[in-house]
């Protein structure tokens, strides 16, 4: 090899070493931003709703743009929901929740420890509706929910509230529950066995659940269970996964203060 | 040169004998592990940090709860990985950095190749809700929760692939360093 050779050799390597640093920075942003940005909805995130109102900068792009928070979608609590405590309690936790989640499990016996302590004195109610995850619980989950549902049209709020604690209780979770014991999860709640397996093959709450499940989705829900804590003046504290009852009651008490 | 694994071997022992990296390691680690658990989170810290309601000693206090409670969210599996690719981030940055102190041009053939590694290793950071941070394009194109239906072990698949990821990065990396001269190739 001459010197000319060399020369030029070393002038290559030395280009290419240039371009390879700044290119590799580059890809790696391009990656992490793509997914900043299809995590947040895509183009979505961009679009401006038209009915929002609040101050705007000097583009016309709207500033504390509370109109398109995903939190402020959340369906308001009424006498449809299933409600534990008060339904006037200041605080509201509104949690989107799966039978056959075992993390929901979890989760449903952080709640009734904190209903033990915050439901009766009128400061926290807890709401439940449904998020079934039909990919990884697949017909269960849904036919829990809507058995949930058929226990509330026979036997109140109370009945509900009664048979979603059964349910958890008995469920191996992870889509391994016997879908035959439905009936008799009723029938030990003093409800009617009959009735209830008619409503069940009914499938009438299936855009009822459709309807909760598409709401967990619009407030920013991916997983379960998926919690929102809704304070006295209306600001949301959104909570993804089976939080602890430490994590749970101090978000509770900060709602209380807010 | 001898690139076997009681090379590699060698390679920590001279790099992470020395405290500063192992510090580096230690606490980079910490903060990859403290941020995939508080990822989920997000908007609940956002909230947190704004709320007048309570001090900073009681807005720590929940944040930390919410990172012990780490394993209630992710699960055994995604727990054990982000610990595991957390400990391979604060590998792969230690080493990168020890290379590139050597480096006498920080244009040095490799260099790129170490940067692009580290930043590679953010590929695996992610969590079980989200899906991998760098990765969720991919999930999108699928449809929300669709990568765990096409996959045969329910998007556990991108858990792997970051390791996989960061571990040859931690390999290629400690590879171009020369022992006996104490240069990155």
């Amino acid at each position: 090899m001459d010197q000319f050779t060399q020369q030029n050799n070393e002038g290559n390597e030395t280009r290419e070493n240039h371009f390879m640093l700044p290119l590799a920075i580059i890809i790696a942003a391009i990656f992490i931003s793509g997914a900043i940005f299809y995590s947040r909805g895509g183009l979505d995130f961009l679009k401006v709703d038209e009915t929002a109102t609040g101050e705007k900068n000097g583009s016309g792009r709207l500033i504390n743009d509370t109109a398109n928070d995903d939190l402020e979608k959340i369906r308001p609590v009424d006498s449809k929901d299933h409600i534990r405590g008060n339904a006037s309690a200041f605080v509201k936790v509104v949690e989107y929740s799966d039978f056959e989640c075992p993390f929901c499990k979890d989760f449903h016996s952080t709640m009734k420890q904190i209903i033990s302590e915050y439901g009766e004195s009128g400061k926290v109610a807890w709401i439940y509706r449904h998020f079934p995850i039909d990919e990884l619980h697949p017909v269960k989950a849904r036919k829990e929910a809507a058995a949930s549902e058929c226990a509330a049209e026979l036997g109140g709020n109370d009945a509900f509230w009664k048979y979603a604690d059964r349910i958890f209780e008995v469920t191996p979770s992870n889509n391994q529950l016997d879908l035959s014991l439905l009936p008799q999860l009723a029938q030990d709640i003093g409800l009617d066995k009959t009735k209830f397996e008619m409503c069940l093959e009914s499938g009438k709450y299936g855009e009822h659940i459709e309807d909760d499940l598409e709401n967990a989705v619009a407030t920013g829900g991916s997983g379960t269970p998926w919690s929102v804590v809704i304070a006295p003046n209306g600001k949301k504290f959104p909570i993804s996964g089976a939080q602890s009852y430490f994590t749970v009651k101090s978000i509770v008490e900060l709602a209380l203060k807010d | 040169m001898d690139v076997g694994y009681p090379y590699i071997l060698a390679v920590f022992r001279k790099v992470f004998n020395n405290p500063r990296y192992l510090f580096l390691t230690l606490a980079s680690a910490a903060a990859v592990f403290v941020f995939s658990a508080l990822l989920p989170n997000w908007r609940l810290v956002g909230a947190i940090v704004e709320s007048s309601a309570v001090g900073w000693a009681g807005k720590f206090a929940i944040i930390f709860s919410i990172v012990s409670s780490a394993k209630n969210v992710f699960g055994v599996f995604y727990f054990a990985y982000i610990i595991l690719i957390s400990i391979l981030f604060g590998l792969n940055l230690a080493l990168a950095i020890y290379c590139l102190k050597q480096q006498k041009s920080f244009f040095k053939r490799g260099a790129a190749t170490s940067i692009f590694g580290v930043l590679i290793g953010a590929l695996g950071v992610g969590c079980t809700v989200c899906g991998s941070l760098a990765l969720n394009p991919l999930i999108i194109l699928f449809g929300a929760g669709g990568a765990a239906v096409f996959l045969p072990l329910g998007g556990k698949e991108f858990a792997i692939a970051g390791v996989l990821l960061l571990m040859l990065s931690i390999f290629l990396t400690a590879r171009r360093m020369n022992l006996s001269n104490n240069t990155c190739l």
